[in-house]
């Protein structure tokens, strides 16, 4: 189901099962989203949790004038660029910060209403196993080299190396209808 | 297909694509691009994913989305039990306290652990979580100046609501030390019951959703549970040293154990106990072996409290007392008959 579409001006209401369904659709982007400001996995987490247990004790009264998934970018935002101010972590990207809110707000609606592709691509990767995600993450984002994985998580660099290749057949599959490129390959490769 | 299109598998192109390919692999996966159009092909179907992927601003972050809901749920749930308590509450004591004015003050603010504290602080000045997922013990003060000790695996949610009654919603087992109060009970709230108190100091465990125990160690506190038709509640008052079980809606009073507040303050209390039942504790909690030498010492009964650091200052308190020897060979503490 979308959610985009929850919207309303102070009667917004929805059950537990629905709330369910928002949580799971956003955690992770959002999650993404407010790393890019605090470049600190736990707080990044921590402020997406509170912003949704926020939404959740406040979903009687709270007056959302866009959209939900637009109200938990702007919220998330916000939280993010407070924890920065209040506990200084991390001096150069409060600066960089404060340079960039400009461009961030600017991302901040990009996010919320981002194209098919990018939507259907973080959907494909949150649906990796967990150990596949992290291994596929710290390669792709991280830039880290197959052995740095392989000693950060404890596992062989075999077992990275098996990780990345089904990582990346199982994206190929989900990414295939949309990427025409892959579509060729699939056809001849039959 | 040539020969060498054998070992180019995907994993190669993949180590082709991060960089994880040493230069002579490359020059392979190269010599082989060209070998073919399908080939090219089956190389642009991965490059597609890792370009594609690669596009993505802000870059996502390994989370591990059911369990963060899991831990919402937990705190959903929580939050729910807590507005019912508070509306029970309510009614259940309106009729009964006596209102100071302490009216204006609003709700006070506690920074639980650094960061997180903070953060949550901000957002809800109204409830504040602790947790303890260590393997010690840990302490902290509440805004009423109460004490709250949590034992390992407690989880705790306090809520100062705004007339000012102190609910505290308790999963595991904790120990309170309650400031006099204000004539504002202190409410601790479990699945299976819960207790009231006006300035004390006890423990709490609560075992399941029909499951608590209360250890009073000073003060008084009144015990409640849901009657079986779960329309009202049944009481039971404690006072110090004495301790209750709550199985579903009975209200059980039983002994309080000599080591009920050892986990608190390494407290030990003995009341006529056999040195039998008071070694076997003092090896159990110091994590030591007794050995007693002679049975006659097994059945002396001893009466005294103990915040020893060691098991050795209590077996040389004891040994004192009964006029009996010991000592202490490699990790074992031996006690004997003297003569």
């Amino acid at each position: 189901m979308s959610t985009s579409d929850i919207s309303g001006n102070g009667d917004c209401l929805f059950s537990e099962q629905e709330f369910e369904v928002i949580f799971k659709e956003h955690y992770a982007n959002l999650c993404s989203y407010a790393y890019s400001f605090m470049q600190e996995q736990e707080a990044s987490e921590e402020v997406v949790q509170e912003t949704f247990f926020k939404l959740w004790t406040n979903r009687n009264t709270l007056n959302i004038d866009t959209s939900v998934k637009a109200y938990l970018y702007r919220a998330v935002r916000n939280a993010s660029l407070n924890v920065i101010k209040h506990i200084g972590i991390r001096e150069e990207y409060k600066r960089y910060n404060q340079e960039d809110i400009n461009l961030n707000e600017q991302q901040d609606s990009d996010m919320a209403d981002m194209g098919e592709l990018e939507v259907v691509v973080r959907r494909a990767i949150e649906m990796l196993p967990e150990q596949r995600k992290k291994v596929f993450i710290m390669s792709r984002y991280q830039g880290l080299k197959y052995r740095e994985i392989a000693d950060s998580l404890n596992i062989s660099v075999k077992t990275v190396e098996g990780q990345m290749s089904k990582a990346l057949i199982f994206l190929r599959k989900e990414l295939s209808e949309y990427l025409p490129l892959i579509l060729i390959y699939l056809l001849i490769g039959q | 297909m040539s020969l060498d299109n054998k070992y180019i598998d995907d994993s190669i192109l993949i180590r082709f694509l991060t960089g994880d390919l040493d230069s002579e692999n490359r020059q392979r996966v190269i010599a082989w691009l060209n070998e073919s159009d399908d080939n090219r092909k089956r190389f642009d179907s991965v490059e597609a994913v890792w370009v594609e992927t690669g596009k993505l601003n802000p870059q996502p972050i390994a989370v591990d989305t059911n369990r963060a809901w899991s831990r919402m749920s937990d705190k959903i749930q929580m939050q729910s039990e807590i507005e019912q308590i508070k509306r029970r509450g309510r009614s259940l004591y309106d009729t009964r306290k006596v209102r100071t004015i302490w009216g204006s003050v609003a709700a006070v603010l506690v920074v639980v652990i650094g960061f997180i504290g903070i953060i949550t602080s901000q957002m809800f000045p109204e409830t504040i979580m602790y947790s303890n997922k260590g393997n010690g013990v840990i302490s902290d003060t509440i805004p009423d100046g109460s004490v709250i000790t949590l034992n390992s695996g407690a989880v705790i949610q306090y809520a100062e609501s705004d007339d000012n009654e102190r609910i505290v919603k308790l999963r595991g087992e904790a120990c309170f030390d309650v400031v006099k109060a204000r004539e504002i009970p202190f409410i601790v709230d479990t699945d299976a019951g819960g207790v009231r108190v006006l300035g004390t100091k006890f423990i709490v465990r609560s075992v399941n959703e029909n499951r608590m125990r209360v250890d009073v160690e000073r003060g008084k506190v009144e015990v409640y549970a849901l009657s079986s038709n779960r329309m009202d509640t049944i009481t039971s008052i404690l006072t110090a040293g004495e301790s209750a079980v709550v199985n579903g809606s009975v209200i059980k009073q039983v002994k309080q154990l000599p080591d009920a507040f050892f986990w608190v303050n390494k407290r030990l209390v003995f009341s006529r106990t056999d040195l039998r039942e008071v070694f076997r504790i003092v090896a159990n909690r110091y994590g030591v072996d007794v050995d007693i030498k002679d049975e006659s010492i097994y059945n002396l009964k001893l009466t005294a409290s103990f915040r020893a650091d060691s098991a050795e200052e209590i077996v040389a308190i004891v040994a004192e007392t009964f006029d009996l020897r010991y000592y202490v060979d490699s990790d074992v503490i031996i006690v004997e008959l003297s003569d």
